[in-house]
This record gives structure tokens, C-alpha cells and sequence, in this order.
């Protein structure tokens, strides 16, 4: 036990390096450009986030995105477990689905941003564009986790008469917490990724896809960079939140 | 309480011939036992009376539709306790102290609120017959239930399992004599379908 923290602290230890490695080279690299507008340093960066974090525009930006993109991403995990659930149940869902999944997984974001930018209003798009990427990452991975169910404890309820209830907490569940959680961590990024694409092209007003179209419009470097290190943290907070959550709700279900 | 009966039961794996004109009579209210080779249908002849595999032909008649099972694996759900494991199979209907009881009686003890997966192989296979043998059912069906207990544990359990089935309609499958002996109950012997 002692050595397994021992070995997470030296992880921790090599990571904390190897980021601080990444932002001197950086700054090197800034410095030998010596550039503002190709290439802001690092410490030029943190000034310009130091200023940000006073404006009222700035929370307001980070809230705009993040409720939708938050909002595409759950109803992308409640809509692509559903279909999961259902396409294992019946195959010729899977087979009806097969080439919508295919053809969203093979098509590049920016084409279904410009599409959807003719059917719907840019201030939702985000939702609908995270929504549309982080649905077949959900949908394949519980349907995979569902089909490789142990057919032999399938067996047992049925022979045990268990209801389809029991079956779902007790045999489904489990059996789909490592698809759920490798699903959300994969998935969380992209949503993040492609809403802000999403908000970048449709420029919907008080969004961090303004600010940051604004700031590459006036070659506004710091700002750029800024903006571009909130989504990243905003990205990942979210993301180890989701995933507290999800391994929490699994331990409380271990305990019934 | 009906006998139940088995006749010219058959049953092929594609060219393989596993059960051939199987004919049976396992008496209402006591133990059978079935021993045989191992591949000679024993487990395929369990599973068609669980409703889990359907004979190529033949017939049973008496077969109730509470069936309860002790599998050859012991399948249990390994993220939940035993007590949980037992509680999920027999209903609630049967109160929580009566199982964490029957769980201490086969010498499981303060085991019984860990994660399955967390026990040792004999430990398992207690909860498994704690749960087949509490689950209510007008047939239990055991397949070579004692597989990886120690001799002391093994005789515990025996006496565990000869008082829960004591009336009851059950069938077991064993490759050990000593089993059959000391179980007690009438003895089958299944020959290998395809000599």
C-alpha cells in the first residue's frame, strides 16, 4: 500500500515536471520569436488572465459556454445510453443505426457546425454540436459494455427469476462501469472541443467563442492563449468532477 | 409434489452426440445424484432442466417451475456482498438476519459484507449454495457443489446442505463417491452418449 502511494506521488512529481518543462520551453520559444503578436510567453499569458479574472464579461463567457456545452453533453449521455440499451435489445436498431453513428464518427466538426449554422440559431449551436460528436463515443462504448456481459450470470437471473430491474443494477451496472467512465473521459474532451469550435464559427454573442474569434481578429496573442487556458481548465475540472461523481455513484451502488 | 420424470431425452452439439436416449426418474422430496465421465452430459442434461438448453427430443414430465441452482461456477455478482448476493436471488420476502445467519452457519462469518470479488474461491462457492439453498424452489439442482472446498469445510457444509434440502427435491451432479455417501439419496450413473 505504501509503495503504490510512494509511486502515485513520483507520477505526480514527474508530471508537475514535465509541465514545467513545457511552459520554459515555451517561454524560450516565445523569447527567441520575440514576437507578442505570433506567440505571447507564458508569463505575458498569466498577466493577461490576471486582468480577465476581473471582468464581469469573462465569468459570463465561461458560464455561457459551459451550461450548453454541459447541457449537450448530458443529454448526449442520457439519449446515447438509451439507444445503446435499446440496440442491444433489438439488433435491427443497431443495424438501422449503424450508418448515422458511422457517418457522424468519419465527419469533420467544422462540417456539421456550417451545416447546423443554416438550421439553427448560433447561440445554441454548442449544445447541439457537443451533443452530435459526444453521442456515438456514448452509444458505441455502452453498447460494447452491454453485449460483453457475462451470458453465464445472465443465465443465473434467469434462472433465479430476477426482474429486469435487478438484472440492470446488479449485473448491467457493474459490468458497464469501466465503458462509462473511459466513455465520459474521452467524450468530456470533445465536447469542450467541439462547442467552442462551434461558438469560434457561429461567434454567438458573450461566449468564449467570441472572445476568442475577437482576439485572433486583432491579433490579440495573450488573449488568445488566455482564453484558450480557461477552456483547458475549465475542460479538465469538469471532467475529474464527472468522473468523482460516476466512480461515487458506483461505490454507493456496491454498498446496497 | 410430483416425481420428475425423463425420457429418451437427446441432445447434440452439431455432430456431437452428448445425450442419447437419457431416461430418468428423479423422486419428489429426495436427493439424486448423477455421476458419470466428465463430457458425458451431465451438465448438458442440468441445463435442459433448467430451461437454459432444449432437447433435441425427448420428453420431462413434473418439472416444477421454482427452480433454484448451485451452477458448476459459482456466478455470483462479484462488486456486491454475499448477504446482497444471497438477497438479490430469494426475494425480499426473506429478512436480512435469517440470510446473514445462514451465511455464518457456513462458517463465512464477518465476510459477509465484502465485495464478493474480495473472497477466496471456497468462500464463494458457500455463498453460491447459501444462495441456491435459500432462494425458495420445489427443485434444487447442484452441480458438483462442493468443487474447491477444504475436507473440514467440506464436511460443515455437507451437514449445511443435507438439513436445507431435507424434504426437497434436489439433484446433484458429482464426480466423488464420497459425495454420493456422504449426501445419502439414490445414485445415477450416466454412461458417455457417444460409446
Amino acid at each position: 500500500m505504501r509503495k503504490k502511494s510512494r509511486s502515485r506521488k513520483q507520477v505526480i512529481a514527474e508530471r508537475i515536471c514535465a509541465v514545467a518543462f513545457a511552459l520554459v520551453l515555451w517561454q524560450v520559444v516565445a523569447m527567441l520569436l520575440n514576437e507578442t503578436l505570433l506567440m505571447a510567453t507564458p508569463i505575458r499569458v498569466v498577466k493577461e488572465l490576471c486582468t480577465l479574472i476581473f471582468e464581469a464579461v469573462f465569468w459570463g463567457a465561461i458560464w455561457f459556454s459551459f451550461k450548453r456545452i454541459v447541457l449537450g453533453f448530458f443529454i448526449a449521455l442520457s439519449v446515447g445510453a438509451l439507444l445503446a440499451v435499446c440496440a442491444a435489445r433489438f439488433h435491427i436498431l443497431e443495424t438501422l443505426l449503424w450508418p448515422f453513428i458511422s457517418i457522424i464518427k468519419a465527419t469533420p466538426v467544422a462540417s456539421f457546425i456550417i451545416l447546423c449554422l443554416v438550421w439553427l440559431n448560433s447561440k445554441n449551436l454548442s449544445v447541439f454540436i457537443s451533443f452530435l460528436m459526444v453521442v456515438p463515443i456514448i452509444y458505441t462504448n455502452v453498447l460494447q459494455g452491454i453485449l460483453s456481459t457475462d451470458t453465464k450470470l445472465l443465465e443465473m437471473a434467469y434462472v433465479f427469476k430476477m426482474s429486469w430491474g435487478k438484472q440492470f443494477v446488479y449485473i448491467y451496472l457493474p459490468q458497464l462501469k469501466s465503458y462509462l467512465i473511459s466513455a465520459c473521459s474521452v467524450s468530456l474532451g470533445i465536447a469542450w472541443k467541439s462547442g467552442v469550435a462551434a461558438e469560434v464559427i457561429g461567434v454567438p454573442g458573450g461566449s468564449i467563442g467570441e472572445r476568442l474569434y475577437q482576439a485572433k481578429l486583432y491579433l490579440n496573442s495573450p488573449e488568445l492563449f488566455a482564453w484558450t487556458a480557461v477552456i483547458i481548465v475549465v475542460s479538465v475540472i469538469f471532467e475529474k468532477l464527472i468522473l468523482q461523481l460516476l466512480k461515487r455513484l458506483y461505490k454507493r451502488l456496491e454498498a446496497l | 409434489m410430483n416425481d420428475i420424470i425423463v425420457s429418451g431425452l437427446s441432445k447434440n452439439f452439431d455432430d456431437l452426440v452428448v445425450l442419447r436416449d437419457f431416461n430418468a426418474v428423479f423422486k419428489a422430496g429426495e436427493l439424486s445424484c448423477i455421476m458419470g465421465v466428465s463430457g458425458g452430459g451431465k451438465t448438458t442434461l442440468l441445463n435442459i432442466l433448467l430451461g437454459l438448453l432444449h432437447q433435441d427430443s425427448g420428453e420431462i414430465h413434473g418439472l416444477p417451475e421454482k427452480i433454484s441452482c448451485v451452477f458448476q461456477e459459482d456466478r455470483l455478482c462479484e462488486d456486491f456482498s454475499a448477504v446482497t448476493n444471497v438477497r438479490i436471488a430469494c426475494g425480499m420476502d426473506i429478512g436480512k438476519t435469517e440470510i446473514e445467519a445462514q451465511l455464518k452457519n457456513v462458517g463465512l462469518g464477518d465476510s459477509i459484507y465484502r465485495p464478493v470479488r474480495e473472497l477466496s474461491g471456497g468462500m464463494k462457492r458457500r455463498v453460491a449454495i447459501v444462495r441456491a439453498l435459500m432462494t425458495p424452489s420445489d427443485l434444487i439442482i447442484m452441480d458438483e457443489p462442493f468443487k474447491g472446498l477444504d475436507d473440514s469445510t467440506k464436511q460443515n457444509v455437507v451437514q449445511f446442505v443435507k438439513k436445507q434440502i431435507a424434504g426437497r427435491t434436489a439433484i446433484m451432479v458429482t464426480h466423488d463417491e464420497e459425495e454420493v455417501e456422504l449426501m445419502g439419496g439414490s445414485l445415477i450413473k450416466m454412461v458417455a452418449a457417444n460409446k
